[in-house]
Parts: structure tokens; C-alpha cells; sequence
């Protein structure tokens, strides 16, 4: 049984976007799998609907706690039924992504290569050191998302570098791109792997961040 | 020469559930009952002190509880006084 939290006090760097995608794949992968939405925009619990609406399988079961105290009852309630939870924690520092970081097995940091989004790894930084002086096993790993295309891009090279400064912070050299790809088929509830027009692109880079994490 | 950057301290949290509840959108839970923008406490008080606060918000026009969050007011910007009360 595997927690991960799709984390970071920062919006907008694609944590909803990557915690559908790592759930759809885990479920396809025939691993029982539980979305729990932290945010109170809820959007991982809308991608789901659709899904649920469209008849696709496998269904994937979602729950949506935005109250701390109640996400961690819930998921340690739960944990058993599943093989996998994966949790959508909002763009803020909130009770619920504090929650989701005092029970689970890995906290995943997507970040953009840019300087906002580096520079605020420092606050989710600070609550790795918070938490885990009231916990252990705790992995946390960072990942660029959206990152620029072409191999040689330095600003990619510059952001994944900068995650050098945050000890707390284990850099993973898997780099999802910015493609259409992702958020087309997250806002339909789908993997890059299920949607028609297919992007062998994103598919390898999505596999390869999820045997990397898992 | 690797040069290591000084960590910072970490900030001391007790347990988990101050972990949680220190995050900016967690329930605050202050003393008393919430009136509106102010907060309803309970106040245990002489008798003879009560008819007192009482009479002399009676000669001022004002409330008991006007006057008492007058004084509170008061005492709040100049300090307790310690003079002898008068006769």
C-alpha cells in the first residue's frame, strides 16, 4: 500500500493534473486506487466525474476531505481497501495538504522551471522539516513539470539545480513536458495512454515518472 | 572544498495534530462565545461593585457593558492605576 501526495504551497504547477494521471495509470495497471481530493476547487473530484460519466474503465474511486483532521482519519480508515492513494493537496499550505503529509509514503513536488515556482520550494521546504519532526519515512521527491521542451533547455537545467539548495527535497530527473497531451486527457478524466490521438512522448514520460515514484 | 549552508532550526511542533492545526486555514478556536465581531465571556463580580458600575453608568447615559469596556479601554492605554480608591 502506497500514500503519495501530489504537493506543493504553490498553484498552478499541475499537482491535479499529475495526481490523475499517476492514479489512472496505477488502476490500469490493476492496482486498487483511491483519489482524495484536498482542494477545495475540487477538480480532481470534476475529472473524475466525467470519467465516471463516460462509462471509462477502470472506474477509479475518489473522495474529497478539504477538512485536515478529517482527511487523516479518513485515509488511515480507509488504507486497507486500497493499493494505492493518491492525494491531491490544493496550491496553499492548508490543513488538508498537512494532513496528507503526516500519513503518507512519498510527497511529490511538481514545480515549473521558473523563479516563482523555485522560489517557493523554500515553504514547502519548511513544512518537509515541520513534519518530519513528528514523523518518519517520509520520501519527498521534487520532478519539473511543464518543463520546457529540447534536452538542452536551461532553464530546465537551472530549476532542477536549484532544488540543490533544499535538502528536505530529493530531485527526481523525471521531466514531464509541456504538452497538451496531459491536460487534454486529464480534463477528460483519461491517462495520456487512453486518449485516441496519442502522445508517445508524454506516455514514456508519464511511464517513467511513475516506475521512478512507485 | 564542498561549502555546506547552514541549516535552519526547525521549527519544534509537538505532535501531528499541531502540525495540521497550524496550517492558515485550520479553525481557530478563541475563549468565549462569538457575538458578531466581538466575543461574549463571563465575568464574576462583587455585588456591591456590580451596583456601583451600575449607578455611575446609570449618571453617565451609558450601559454596564459600555461602561465596563470603557474602563477596559482606558486601562488598556494609560495603565493600571494603584491609587487609593476614594472615600
Amino acid at each position: 500500500m502506497t500514500i503519495v501526495v501530489v504537493g506543493n504551497t504553490k498553484g498552478g504547477v499541475g499537482k491535479t493534473t499529475t495526481a490523475i494521471e499517476l492514479a489512472i495509470e496505477r488502476a490500469r495497471a490493476g492496482r486498487r486506487v483511491l483519489v482524495v481530493d484536498g482542494d477545495r476547487q475540487a477538480t480532481a473530484q470534476k475529472a473524475i466525474a466525467i470519467r465516471d460519466e463516460a462509462g471509462v474503465l477502470p472506474a477509479i474511486a475518489c473522495a474529497t476531505y478539504f477538512d485536515g483532521p478529517v482527511l487523516r482519519s479518513q485515509v488511515l480508515t480507509q488504507k486497507d481497501l486500497y493499493d494505492d492513494i493518491i492525494i491531491d493537496a490544493g496550491g496553499r499550505d492548508s490543513t488538508a495538504l498537512r494532513a496528507a503529509m503526516s500519513l503518507a509514503d512519498v510527497l511529490l513536488v511538481p514545480f515549473e522551471p521558473r523563479s516563482f515556482e523555485v522560489w517557493a520550494l523554500e515553504d514547502i521546504a519548511a513544512l518537509v522539516d515541520e513534519v518530519r519532526s513528528v514523523r518518519d519515512g517520509l520520501r519527498v521527491y521534487a520532478f519539473l513539470n511543464k518543463a520546457e521542451p529540447g534536452v538542452l533547455s536551461t532553464d530546465n537545467r537551472d530549476a532542477a539545480e536549484a532544488v540543490a539548495d533544499f535538502p528536505q527535497i530529493e530531485y527526481l530527473p523525471k521531466i514531464l513536458r509541456r504538452r497538451k497531451a496531459y491536460s487534454n486527457a486529464a480534463g477528460a478524466g483519461l491517462s495520456v495512454t487512453e486518449v485516441k490521438v496519442k502522445d508517445p512522448k508524454a506516455i514514456a514520460e508519464l511511464k517513467a515518472l511513475i516506475a521512478a515514484v512507485f | 572544498m564542498t561549502i555546506v549552508k547552514k541549516a535552519k532550526p526547525v521549527p519544534p511542533v509537538k505532535d501531528i495534530d499541531t502540525f495540521i492545526q497550524a496550517a492558515p486555514d485550520a479553525a481557530t478556536k478563541g475563549p468565549g462565545v462569538k457575538k458578531g465581531n466581538k466575543v461574549q465571556i463571563s465575568l464574576t463580580i462583587d455585588p456591591a461593585q456590580l451596583q456601583r458600575v451600575d449607578d455611575m453608568a446609570s449618571e453617565l447615559s451609558m450601559g454596564r457593558a459600555g461602561l465596563i469596556n470603557m474602563a477596559i479601554n482606558n486601562m488598556l492605554a494609560n495603565g493600571v492605576s494603584l491609587a487609593r480608591p476614594k472615600d
